[in-house]
């Protein structure tokens, strides 16, 4: 399998290609796979929590790649910026449960010069991680207007069809239903986002 | 097509816009339109952000299914590598006691230099007959250690036709016959007396359970080669 670099990364993720969006994603998966378990496994995490982490790492990265709240900047790897975030990740996940890691994670970071005392733009992106992503918003519509969203954007259905799949009177009822399902997702995009720089106008 | 007034019209007549839908004049109409309203334009933008998030829902969503179905194959992976490796370990363990039950010399109780193996034996006072049964069984083992194990059938077969045994030596003098008859090659013969052994509940001699399987195995390996 051919490798992306960084730049195609992002260049490939901006295309908002499905196939090539998942080809990144099993590549970036592969990558660094190994270093984010074998971290979640030296802070007593389990197998779950680790792929539970990856998870959401790769929810947090394609959203801040696509909103423009990555930016790939010399000396900083992908990989880099991927490790930086799940270490936050975890230490925010498990503050609750254990402030003495807290300290002792502080002072190990400390200890090993890893973040200085001056924010440096990596350490800015990886705090600044905490974007509600495309499709938690999407997910939080109901089911009827995902299921109709859905219908429409991904199985391009015609209307008439989409009134006959949802058993509607007619394609103007699927219309209807479609534009008020929009609309809210609007509202909720108006709630929780901002329009960022990478933001794809057609 | 001129501007719509109700909002379920003018969301369609954007749509038809960003999708590329309308003909070069109704484009440049609407192009017109945005131009001169800016509650237009917004409303244009936000339809395209709200669009494109839907479609980054669809193609996080598939990023998602397709990281799930990578771990899934990995713990595949990883749980037949266990596996193997657990085979592996309790492979090397079997073959390892089975080397050991196959390669290993039965070993007995010490019974060396013990006169009160012949009944009624006084230490001080030994008959001629006793002292013969006695030293048989210890040329005997003598002979099995040497690996005359021929030499050694006839020492123990010699110390049992007496009659006059204490049942401890008279079970020692068997049980090394058996290994005797084994290692010279007598197999029915081993393993009839070794039967004799197999439901004793009040024998005197006690050979261990490790040694008893080593008997076994080395015999029944022996008939099956």
């Amino acid at each position: 399998m051919a490798q992306f670099t960084d730049q195609e990364i992002i260049d490939t993720l901006l295309k908002r290609e499905k196939r090539s969006t998942n080809a990144v994603v099993e590549q970036l998966y592969r990558q660094n796979k190994k270093v984010i378990s074998q971290f979640v496994y030296t802070r007593g995490g389990n197998e779950m929590d680790a792929e539970d982490l990856f998870q959401e790492l790769m929810t947090i990265f394609l959203n801040n790649v696509w909103h423009g709240q990555f930016v790939l900047r010399d000396n900083v790897k992908i990989s880099t910026y991927l490790y930086g975030t799940a270490r936050n990740r975890w230490l925010k996940k498990n503050q609750s449960k254990n402030s003495g890691y807290q300290r002792n994670f502080k002072f190990w970071q400390n200890q090993n010069n890893e973040i200085p005392d001056e924010p440096d733009p990596l350490h800015q992106m990886i705090e600044e991680e905490e974007d509600a992503g495309s499709l938690a918003l999407f997910l939080k519509l109901d089911e009827q207007d995902q299921a109709i969203l859905r219908a429409f954007v991904q199985e391009k259905l015609t209307m008439e069809e989409i009134a006959e799949k949802f058993e509607l009177t007619n394609a103007s009822a699927a219309k209807t239903r479609k534009y008020r399902a929009m609309e809210k997702l609007r509202k909720l995009i108006g709630v929780f986002k901002t329009i960022g720089p990478n933001e794809k106008t057609r | 097509m001129k501007r719509p007034d109700n909002k379920l019209e003018e969301h369609e007549w954007i749509e038809q816009y960003v999708k590329g839908k309308m003909t070069s004049e109704e484009k440049s109409d609407f192009e017109n339109e945005v131009r001169d309203d800016t509650e237009l334009a917004l409303e244009v933008k936000h339809f395209q952000r709200t669009h494109l998030l839907i479609e980054e829902a669809f193609l996080e969503e598939g990023a998602l299914a397709t990281i799930r179905s990578l771990q899934a194959s990995d713990r595949k992976k990883e749980k037949t590598v266990h596996i193997f490796r657990y085979f592996s370990i309790a492979a090397s363990i079997s073959i390892l006691f089975i080397a050991y039950l196959s390669l290993s010399m039965p070993e007995f109780p010490d019974s060396e230099n013990d006169f009160t193996v012949v009944r009624s034996t006084n230490a001080t006072s030994m008959s001629a007959n006793q002292r013969a049964v006695f030293d048989q069984f210890f040329e005997g083992q003598a002979h099995i250690v040497e690996g005359q194990y021929v030499m050694a059938v006839r020492n123990f077969e010699k110390v049992l036709e007496s009659d006059d045994l204490r049942p401890y030596f008279r079970e020692a003098a068997q049980w090394h016959l058996i290994v005797a008859y084994m290692k010279s090659g007598d197999l029915s013969r081993a393993q009839k007396l070794y039967k004799n052994f197999d439901n004793c509940t009040d024998c005197e001699y006690q050979v261990s359970r490790v040694n008893r399987w080593k008997i076994w195995w080395q015999i029944n390996l022996q008939k099956l080669v």
